[in-house]
């Protein structure tokens, strides 16, 4: 059994990238093989946003994001890509005099240097 | 030692891949990662010299090119085809890279551990 | 040993060039996402490219997601399955 890293850096929803590596994840733990944790990255950071608010009828990407968490699939976001975007944790909300925060647990706010501890795996997979 | 080829495949300051590219490499070079750029298709213009896209309102991080061997990134490739296509020679460019031929790109490409692309 | 991920249309983007030009023998490309409608490419020079060579599959569930159903023999159709499978035969996977 092997395991894998998933890089996503496609926009959820402006395009199909995180979709599809939903749809790989879940064949990856179906066929016994583990998830050493996935990486957000460029504009697939919102995929981190608790704030996300689809229509009712459409996939509520953020939650299948958490069932897969409750899984034992880490999520991480890289801060500074997030931050660029408003993506933001409550220390970095309250240090901007900001209400609220979009970017909370189990999403891990975390630097680059958690994806080089990530290509520690079999494979990396970019979606 | 882990390995990262990281291939830049978009052209600078319409997008953010260029960037966001540089500074991953950034950070896998001082993490100690072996790292090899690879510049493709309009990922050449990444390289152009004298780019001021302070007039269009963009970060000018085309400097930072220049200081890539301080974080120990010395694999700089540049497939020549792409190259000559967009009217571009070495001479236009503005750090030292290696020029390869897709066939001798990819041979390099398979030397490292993972690959992502900008 | 290269999987290539192609997820552009091949009547919009370059990639597929860009990406055919890379690959040796031994190299693989699963179309994916909208790179699958490089099945109704049949009269486009890339078409004949993919034709010539092996190690070229497709991704089930896209297809049927877009309305196509026939793809011809020399490409493999596979499922998010076999894509995993997939990733695992070839050393290292690279997505355009």
């Amino acid at each position: 059994m092997a395991t894998f890293s998933i890089l996503v850096t496609s926009a959820p929803f402006d395009s199909q990238g995180s979709n599809s590596a939903l749809q790989f994840i879940r064949a990856a733990i179906e066929s016994g093989h583990s998830i050493s944790g996935v990486f957000f990255y460029q504009s697939a950071i919102t995929n981190a946003s608790a704030w996300q608010s689809p229509p009712a009828d459409e996939l509520q990407l953020h939650q299948e994001w958490l069932a897969l968490h409750q899984a034992g699939v880490p999520l991480h976001v890289c801060a500074t890509a997030a931050a660029r975007r408003g993506i933001l944790g409550a220390d970095e909300a309250q240090a901007k005099n900001l209400s609220g925060t979009n970017l909370q647990e189990p999403v891990l706010a975390s630097g680059l240097g958690q994806l080089m501890v990530l290509l520690n795996s079999d494979r990396l997979v970019q979606f | 030692m882990q390995s990262i080829a990281i291939i830049n495949r978009h052209a600078p300051h319409g997008s953010s891949h260029g960037q966001e590219a540089l500074d991953l490499a950034l950070v896998a070079g001082s993490f100690g990662q072996e790292v090899g750029l690879f510049f493709i298709g309009d990922g050449v213009f990444q390289l152009l010299r004298q780019q001021q896209p302070e007039t269009i309102l963009r970060k000018n991080y085309s400097k930072t090119f220049a200081a890539l061997e301080f974080y120990d990134i010395n694999t700089i490739i540049v497939c020549q085809d792409s190259l000559k296509e967009r009217g571009l020679g070495e001479d236009d460019l503005s750090v030292a890279v290696e020029l390869l031929s897709p066939t001798a790109l990819t041979t390099r490409l398979k030397q490292f551990q993972h690959i992502v692309s900008f | 040993m290269i999987l290539h991920l192609l997820r552009s249309s091949p009547f919009s983007a370059l990639d597929i060039a860009q990406s055919l030009a890379l690959m040796d023998q031994d190299d693989g490309l699963l179309l994916m996402q909208d790179a699958v409608y490089a099945l109704q490419g049949q009269d486009q020079p890339w078409f004949e490219q993919l034709q010539q060579r092996q190690g070229i599959y497709i991704l089930k569930e896209d297809m049927q997601a877009r309305g196509l159903s026939h793809c011809p023999s020399f490409i493999e159709q596979v499922d998010y399955s076999k894509f995993v499978t997939l990733t695992l035969t070839f050393d290292q996977v690279v997505t355009w």
